[in-house]
């Protein structure tokens, strides 16, 4: 295949090695993004599964006009802060409030000695409004260029430094709550 | 430990979580995911399959319907017209039938 837009328009035509080929060269990022949304990797696989499927569903949907990364990934963010407003609903219904009480989350891939701190970020990155969130994960985790956030955003690049800026000043906010001197003082 | 001391610990540490996710390695899902994936699709695609026969009924039913109402309400429009009769043709029934009333 040429490029991805090729692959695309094989898979709208239900050719299925195009399908496997495009799962090949998307299916860790979407998993990935997934995962700093979800911070669970059984729910990580879960949105995976549902990102493909809508991808299959509505390939012929697909104009070129934005890359075909820009488009998954946009796909992938929609359909994982849908998930985790979902998965609060439902939580709200149990117990009458959204469930604080998951367990740290320890990112497969960071490195061993960073482990325990990343523990706690992903930790308060659970509290960032959507879009502070979105942005953060984006740049972040998933390691993507600014500008490329801002097209899957579909927002300026100044108004994705913005987000960047209020996301890093509400972390070290809530951080304060787990800094080393203020637990010592507790 | 003074205050200014403890505050730039404080920072530093804030700034070594906020760079921890630095070097990180990406992570990957199960193998199982793709036949996984497959098979949601399959399954999602025979579902339209079977119901494209439930569609076309359905179609059909409401094409039905659409032909009984054209066809009655016709039906009634002729009716109402055939009811609002004019004072002549009321006298030419009214002779007709005195030319066969063969009784009296």
């Amino acid at each position: 295949m040429n490029s991805h837009e090729d692959i695309i328009q094989a898979v709208v035509l239900g050719d299925k090695k195009a399908f496997q080929e495009l799962y090949l060269a998307f299916h860790v990022k979407v998993y990935n993004t997934a995962l700093g949304y979800v911070q669970n990797e059984g729910d990580a696989e879960e949105i995976t599964q549902d990102v493909f499927v809508k991808i299959h569903q509505y390939a012929a949907n697909f104009k070129g006009q934005s890359q075909l990364s820009t488009w998954i990934y946009r796909i992938t963010v929609n359909t994982s802060l849908n998930f985790l407003k979902k998965k609060n609903r439902f939580a709200i219904f149990r117990f009458g409030k959204p469930d604080t009480n998951q367990p740290d989350f320890e990112h497969p891939g960071v490195l061993l000695e960073n482990k325990e701190k990343s523990k706690i970020l992903f930790k308060t990155i659970q509290s960032l409004p959507d879009n502070q969130k979105t942005a953060f994960i984006l740049c972040y985790v998933e390691d993507l260029p600014q500008q490329e956030v801002a097209d899957i955003m579909e927002i300026s690049l100044k108004a994705v430094e913005s987000l960047l800026q209020r996301a890093k000043k509400n972390l070290r906010k809530k951080l304060d709550f787990f800094a080393p001197t203020r637990r010592k003082n507790k | 430990m003074d205050k200014d001391q403890e505050f730039n610990d404080d920072q530093n540490w804030k700034e070594d979580i906020l760079n921890s996710l630095e070097g990180m390695e990406k992570a990957k899902p199960s193998r199982n995911l793709l036949p996984d994936i497959e098979r949601r699709i399959n399954l999602s695609e025979t579902k339209q399959v079977s119901f494209a026969p439930l569609n076309v009924a359905a179609a059909i039913a409401v094409i039905l319907v659409v032909i009984n109402v054209l066809v009655l309400s016709r039906f009634m429009l002729v009716g109402n017209n055939e009811n609002v009769s004019s004072p002549e043709s009321a006298t030419q029934t009214f002779t007709l039938v005195n030319d066969f009333s063969i009784y009296e």
